[in-house]
């Protein structure tokens, strides 16, 4: 049931989008945005040039919603658009040093105070400092699954790749990671703490 | 606890999301408005027919040869290998040989012993890529499956795991599905009971550390060795690069021109933009199975076919629209009768308004129509499924304005 009710309307949305109601449209964007958003940031690990990000996402998802044909679920269709812009994003951030990346990030040091927030936060930007060293397809791969939480084939679904090509980027990724933090006792410490998140 | 619980998402002020949902909806508008048609002045017709007919004239010279990058050999040892090629994957079983050949934008796996097994994304408009085996082709558009040619006979047989692949022998096509066998040497196409020999794909996730297709050991049977890796193709069908393919490995992939082989990380270049492909969700709801509507005796379904119209002849009003409800579906499910079908839900619609499988036979309706294809039939379906149950399912659409709602689909996404 759950599955034909999503069907529906996302039919139902997008066809009133297309009509030009911009309720219809409001709706879409709050429907999808969080889940965007999250995708974003962890995959980037920043809110920097988030709003612009968003906005690309979703003006890029009214200029191609003609497209959209209910073969996937209007989310992931989405997010294979948000997965295309974070994708362009680390091409074009690849040149910063990560320090700078991360240097307006309060995510982790509102969480947790004192030298446990600075050691999380250090933690953090080590992780994506790590991440930048990998290339975009393994980040992304990476982060969806291993941050963002998603499984494996929603994953491959959403980058476009075949499942096991997936595991491949994935799994190449966790090795890269593994292999960085064997040489930094903070990102290991960071890691290790983290390895319930393997699925 | 998870990265993901270590990495909180920071959100945004609200004040910055009501700003950009502002400047989104305003965009909305242009970005959707279709694109003006431009007027077309006289002069402007017959500089349009000169251009439309220099360029004839170009696209009817002789096509230049399109560049292929030279051919990938690919030769295993006893442990086999894992070669991946942008979004395909092909597990190679030991003793295996095949080139690898990229031309006109498609790719061509020519299998010359051995077995592979492939895991390919849909190719969503790209050329086809093929595998070919002696005489044997088969055509792949997104799937995973299996091709084996035996040493000493060349019989070649095709089994498939998932989606559905083309055989193609001597002038004839024999679509092979999940599940099923074609071979070489009847041609015939068979259902494959699933065998624990299956070669599964590599799952490198639940290995820390181990080499690629470690998981496949307990078949003794594909790709157990090392991951190969050659940046020789290109685009989106270029092998990516895997560190440290294992010490030990024989196995080797080597660009028939003699083009160095890339490896160990050395190509950090993106190889791969993420491409639109058809998500799963017609699938998924194909999957789900429909409301199974009155009992019938067993019989032929043509028998039970007769059955139901009999009830719905002879029968009051709730066993009549169940029988009637049945009826679409047993013509959808087992007749395959698409118009039938749809032919019984609109007499159901007209005279069981109010019946009691009345949402079963909407969403039958929609399920039909999409199906097909994505048609204004269709949308017009999901549209009146929608006006009829959209309370009952908690649907908001029918508002005005839909209320501030996040709906997080399949999982939950915390948030600080």
């Amino acid at each position: 049931m759950t599955t034909q009710v999503a069907y529906v309307e996302d039919i139902v949305l997008v066809d009133r989008c297309l009509e030009g109601q911009e309720a219809a449209a409001r709706d879409l964007f709050r429907r999808h945005r969080a889940r965007v958003h999250a995708s974003l940031y962890r995959i980037l690990g920043t809110n920097r040039d988030m709003d612009d990000l968003l906005q690309e996402v979703f003006v890029q998802v009214f200029a191609s919603l003609r497209s959209w044909r209910a073969e996937a679920s209007l989310a992931t269709w989405i997010d294979r658009i948000a997965v295309r812009v974070a994708w362009r994003s680390i091409g074009k951030r690849r040149a910063r040093p990560p320090e700078a990346e991360l240097a307006d990030d309060d995510a982790v040091a509102s969480e947790v105070g004192g030298a446990r927030a600075a050691h999380a936060r250090e933690g953090v930007r080590r992780l994506y400092a790590a991440l930048a060293t990998l290339s975009p397809t393994a980040r992304v791969a990476f982060a969806l699954h291993e941050i963002d939480g998603r499984p494996m084939a929603e994953v491959a679904a959403v980058t476009g790749s075949s499942l096991t090509a997936t595991k491949l980027r994935v799994w190449r990724a966790r090795r890269a990671l593994h292999a960085l933090a064997a040489a930094d006792p903070v990102l290991r410490e960071f890691m290790s703490d983290a390895s319930g998140g393997t699925r | 606890m998870t990265l993901a619980d270590k990495v909180p998402v920071e959100s945004l002020a609200p004040e910055r999301l009501e700003r950009l949902e502002r400047r989104v909806v305003a965009a909305a508008g242009p970005a959707l408005a279709r694109p003006q048609r431009p007027t077309l002045w006289p002069w402007g017709l017959a500089l349009a027919g000169a251009a439309a007919g220099a360029i004839a004239m170009y696209a009817m010279r002789p096509a230049p040869p399109s560049p292929a990058a030279p051919p990938l050999a690919v030769a295993t040892d006893a442990r086999g290998a894992t070669l991946t090629l942008g979004d395909a994957t092909i597990l190679a079983a030991p003793d295996t040989a095949y080139d690898v050949v990229r031309a006109d934008g498609g790719v061509d796996v020519r299998l010359a012993r051995g077995a592979v097994h492939l895991d390919v994304a849909p190719r969503a408009g790209r050329p086809p890529l093929w595998v070919h085996a002696g005489d044997v082709g088969v055509r792949v558009v997104g799937t995973a499956f299996t091709v084996t040619r035996a040493p000493d006979d060349g019989l070649v047989s095709v089994e498939v795991a998932h989606g559905v692949v083309e055989v193609h022998r001597a002038g004839a096509v024999s679509p092979v599905t999940a599940g099923q066998r074609w071979s070489s040497h009847d041609g015939t196409v068979v259902a494959v009971a699933p065998s624990s020999d299956a070669p599964p794909p590599p799952d490198p996730a639940a290995s820390s550390g181990g080499r690629i297709g470690d998981t496949s050991t307990r078949t003794g049977d594909l790709a157990t060795g090392p991951a190969i890796d050659v940046a020789v193709l290109a685009d989106r069908d270029r092998p990516t690069v895997t560190p440290g393919a294992g010490a030990g490995t024989t196995a080797r992939a080597t660009p028939r021109n003699g083009a160095r082989p890339t490896t160990g990380g050395a190509t950090a270049k993106p190889d791969v933009v993420p491409a639109e492909t058809p998500g799963d969700l017609l699938s998924e709801i194909r999957r789900e199975p429909l409301p199974a509507g009155t009992s019938v005796a067993t019989g032929t379904a043509a028998e039970r076919v007769s059955t139901l119209r009999a009830r719905l002849a002879n029968s009051v009003r709730d066993e009549a629209a169940a029988a009637l409800y049945t009826l679409a579906r047993l013509q959808f499910v087992e007749l395959g009768k698409q118009d039938e079908a749809l032919q019984s839900l609109d007499l159901y619609a007209t005279r069981f308004p109010t019946g009691a499988e009345r949402d079963d036979a909407m969403w039958l309706r929609v399920r039909i129509l999409c199906g097909r294809s994505f048609t204004h039939k269709c949308r017009a379906a999901a549209h009146s499924y929608v006006k009829a149950f959209g309370q009952d399912l908690d649907l908001d659409l029918l508002a005005e304005r839909a209320p501030p709602r996040v709906r997080l689909a399949n999982r939950v996404t915390r948030q600080p």
